[in-house]
């Protein structure tokens, strides 16, 4: 207790400190409007367009050579790789350790303020999946986590005190949460991963106050319902929605990736599209409901899950004002959609592409011939971790570039014989063969690129050793972030993606260890940039 | 074979090989399985495919092993119980996750890899006398660059335990054809192996080359040693050109200056170099 007491003094030391800053409540309208707040990181994609941009204009091209460490936050317990995406909101900084430890800290010298770890069971299934946790929501005064054992949880955001947890799923078979949850007007949103055991992907919605849950909505059909038609008669699995959506409170629509169909890489068993797999769901979070769908794969056999975060923007095409979305998709495509009505506007390779020569124009891919997983191994690229992974994208609005950390590698993909025996959930792994025999790492890169957004046309790009994890972060001062495989962490000239500044902050040659979604912030006049790598979160500063 | 024996060789196989899989746990309900014996009725073709699309990535194609260790032995090594045990509990803690294959299948591959082993029996390393192999490698400067239980150079790779790590093929090609020989990293998560001890040729902006093997390399930068054993420690900022030398290598070829049957006798003896923990060896 006289730990607590003297976490609870340190603080109201450091919310009351030489700013005069104090403990506010994170209400919904301050998130809507967190534009406004640049100083604040709000949630995992910035905003609600998930733009991961900053108005922050302290660092810039010409100082940011300067940057240096301002502190540095070792994690607190041994685990799987950090994948956080921290929230800062008035100086607290609230990351999650892997695979579910959530730590607010001093934003400014990332002291430790409070910690929650789960309770969580000796035996948790986290197949197909990393046990870490890509980070938090805030609203009001509550900081909310999935936890790897599949509970939603509400803590305290000044104590860490749980206010209430819920269980979305057994881990038993295989539901667990790595995702940030989505924090809208009273509601907390969020979807479990899963897939590779075969368990049904799921979006559900729970009152941000109480913990009920409102509504929730499976991303495949039961057989019998709309949709099923598409499995051929099949067994109808997968459809995990385990990563973070966007939200555009005008339209009252969030935008929402659901995963791969089980078995990942064997589709003879579900011959037909698999709806709603490898698709992108536009979803009434008052209900629940689906107002469209587009599906980027349909009958995937890559195991390219559709759950990257689409960034919502505004152009003209046309002459035409259009609310549009954009998403660089696993399946190494980059989409551009009509975010009203689904409509299909544009589609480009972003990556090396060997499985379909275009889409068609209804958005479907050409797919080409003996790309489909053999009993003999095929290559194609992109590899089972597609063009792009979970790794977010950025967006500059002032530039209309969209940021993505592209991965140009193939795999050999090969199935293998399905049992006789309908599958029973949770039993284990579904693969249905391997797509991960990679292509050497000499004959593979990573790159930043940096694409038009309506067009998707490419601006420039920045080669990286190795395909990386890390998501790009873009600010207003045309700087941008994000790191490679090999613990380099980066500024870039966002114009041009020439190299401005880069630090070694650990990882090596042979492993990979950095995959962090890179941040900016402010507090007492001071802009940092945070970044996770290996075992450590850093923020670094101008002197 | 003891419990500790069996963990031992489990625990082997499972370290030299390297699934990006992460597991807090093994799944703990392991049952136990019918012996597929070699009387089996399972369907060669059946488990061939299935080897292919589950094993082959880190065993190789004909379980000779590549990144990962050889199995061919393993029905024999661990019998068909320990094999399947492996292959549907991988072991917590390690890249070796669990398969989640059905029993006629385990048997299948099971009973491919034993079919494996009967025919590459020629091209076991019997053939050599690991004695007359040690003599070949004392009298060709061998140690001049690699150590053997502490003894020799240290440009290229240690041998100590080189019989647990690579298997008589893949040693006989290196001594024949070593630049096209060259040993990977592991594989490790979502990321391609790399080619070690690639020579690479860096000329900076002031026109000075350095040619040496690659020992690290970033985005930004990059480390190597020449064939003097000096380490640099270059970036890549200052370089005007940095060019991969495919096919060379530091070690000469000793196609030209080795019998066949002297050839044979090196392969023996480094094949007889392993970790004492490795019980094939006592097989």
């Amino acid at each position: 207790m006289k730990a607590t007491k003297f976490f609870l003094l340190l603080l109201l030391f450091c919310l009351c400190g030489p700013s005069g800053s104090s403990a506010q409540d994170a209400p919904y309208m301050r998130l809507l409007h967190s534009d406004s707040e640049p100083q604040n990181w709000f949630m995992y994609g910035g905003d609600y367009q998930s733009k991961r941009f900053s108005f922050l204009k302290q660092i810039t091209p010409q100082n940011v050579a300067n940057l240096r460490p301002a502190w540095i936050y070792q994690r607190s317990r041994p685990g799987e790789m950090i994948e956080d995406s921290p929230v800062v909101v008035d100086g607290i900084m609230y990351i999650v350790e892997p695979p579910s430890t959530v730590t607010a800290l001093d934003a400014r010298t990332g002291l430790a303020i409070w910690s929650w770890t789960p309770a969580l069971p000796r035996v948790v299934k986290v197949d197909g999946y990393h046990a870490t946790s890509r980070g938090v929501a805030v609203l009001d005064d509550m900081v909310y986590v999935g936890t790897i054992d599949c509970h939603l949880v509400a803590l305290d955001r000044i104590t860490g005190a749980v206010r209430w947890s819920v269980t979305l799923g057994d881990n038993k078979i295989n539901y667990g949460l790595t995702a940030a949850p989505m924090a809208i007007d009273g509601k907390i949103i969020i979807g479990p991963s899963g897939s590779e055991d075969g368990v049904r992907g799921f979006i559900d919605a729970y009152d941000a106050k109480t913990g009920k849950r409102l509504w929730r909505l499976y991303t495949v059909p039961n057989p019998g319902e709309p949709g099923s038609e598409t499995w051929g008669g099949g067994q109808i699995l997968g459809g995990a929605a385990w990563n973070k959506g966007s939200y555009d409170p005008e339209l009252n629509l969030i935008y929402w990736g659901t995963g791969n169909p089980a078995p990942d890489y064997n589709g003879d068993g579900r011959p037909g599209d698999d709806l709603y797999t490898c698709s992108l769901l536009a979803i009434n979070p008052d209900t629940g409901k689906v107002k469209w769908y587009f599906q980027y794969t349909p009958h995937d056999t890559h195991d390219w899950d559709g759950t990257q975060v689409p960034v919502l923007f505004n152009a003209t095409l046309d002459g035409k004002p259009r609310k549009l979305l954009s998403v660089a998709n696993r399946n190494g495509f980059y989409y551009v959609l009509d975010r009203v009505t689904g409509e299909f506007v544009t589609g480009v390779p972003f990556v090396k592409e060997t499985y379909a020569k275009g889409l068609d124009a209804k958005a479907r891919p050409i797919v080409l011939p003996n790309t489909d997983p053999g009993l003999e191994p095929v290559l194609v690229y992109p590899s089972n971790n597609g063009g792009v992974d979970w790794v977010s994208p950025a967006y500059n609005p002032l530039s209309k570039t969209f940021f993505v950390n592209a991965r140009e590698m193939g795999a050999y993909f090969a199935k293998s014989k399905l049992p006789d025996k309908p599958l029973v959930v949770g039993t284990g792994m579904v693969m249905g063969g391997r797509g991960n025999s990679y292509l050497s790492g000499d004959d593979s890169y990573g790159a930043i690129r940096a694409l038009d957004v309506t067009t998707g046309k490419r601006k420039w790009e920045f080669k990286m050793q190795a395909p990386s994890w890390v998501a790009p972060l873009a600010t207003a001062s045309n700087l941008l972030f994000s790191a490679d495989d090999e613990g380099d962490f980066f500024a870039l000239d966002s114009n041009t993606g020439k190299v401005l500044w880069h630090f070694r902050t650990g990882g090596s040659f042979i492993s990979s260890d950095t995959r962090s979604s890179p941040i900016t912030y402010e507090v007492d006049g001071k802009q940092y940039v945070e970044a996770a790598d290996g075992d450590t979160f850093i923020a670094f500063a101008l002197p | 074979m003891s419990a500790i024996q069996s963990l031992a060789v489990a625990i082997l196989i499972l370290i030299l090989c390297g699934l990006p899989q992460s597991l807090l746990a093994a799944s703990p309900n392991f049952k136990q399985q019918q012996q597929a014996g070699p009387g089996a009725q399972a369907d060669l073709d059946v488990g061939r495919q299935a080897y292919v699309a589950n094993c082959s990535r880190c065993h190789g194609l004909y379980a000779t092993g590549g990144d990962g260790p050889n199995i061919q032995r393993a029905p024999i090594t661990l019998g068909n119980d320990g094999v399947i045990k492996i292959i549907k509990d991988g072991v917590p803690g390690t890249m070796m996750t669990a398969f989640n294959l059905d029993d006629a299948q385990i048997a299948a591959i099971i009973a491919y890899i034993r079919s494996l082993g009967r025919r590459n029996e020629p091209a076991m390393p019997t053939r050599g006398d690991k004695l007359k192999g040690q003599a070949v490698y004392d009298g060709n400067g061998c140690s001049g660059c690699h150590t053997i239980d502490g003894q020799g150079g240290s440009l290229g790779p240690e041998l100590t335990q080189i019989g647990s790590l690579r298997q008589p093929d893949m040693l006989r090609q290196t001594l024949l054809d070593p630049g096209n020989a060259l040993p990977t990293t592991r594989p490790n998560r979502d990321r391609g192996k790399w080619l070690l001890y690639t020579i690479f040729r860096a000329v900076q902006k002031d026109g000075r080359v350095v040619e040496g093997m690659r020992v690290s390399e970033s985005t930004f930068a990059i480390v190597l040693e020449d064939a003097k054993g000096n380490f640099h420690s270059l970036s890549k900022a200052n370089l005007r050109s940095l060019e991969k030398e495919p096919g060379k290598t530091y070690m000469p070829s000793f196609k030209d200056t080795l019998s066949a049957a002297q050839v044979d006798d090196i392969v023996a003896y480094l094949s007889s170099l392993r970790d004492s923990s490795d019980l094939r060896n006592t097989q």
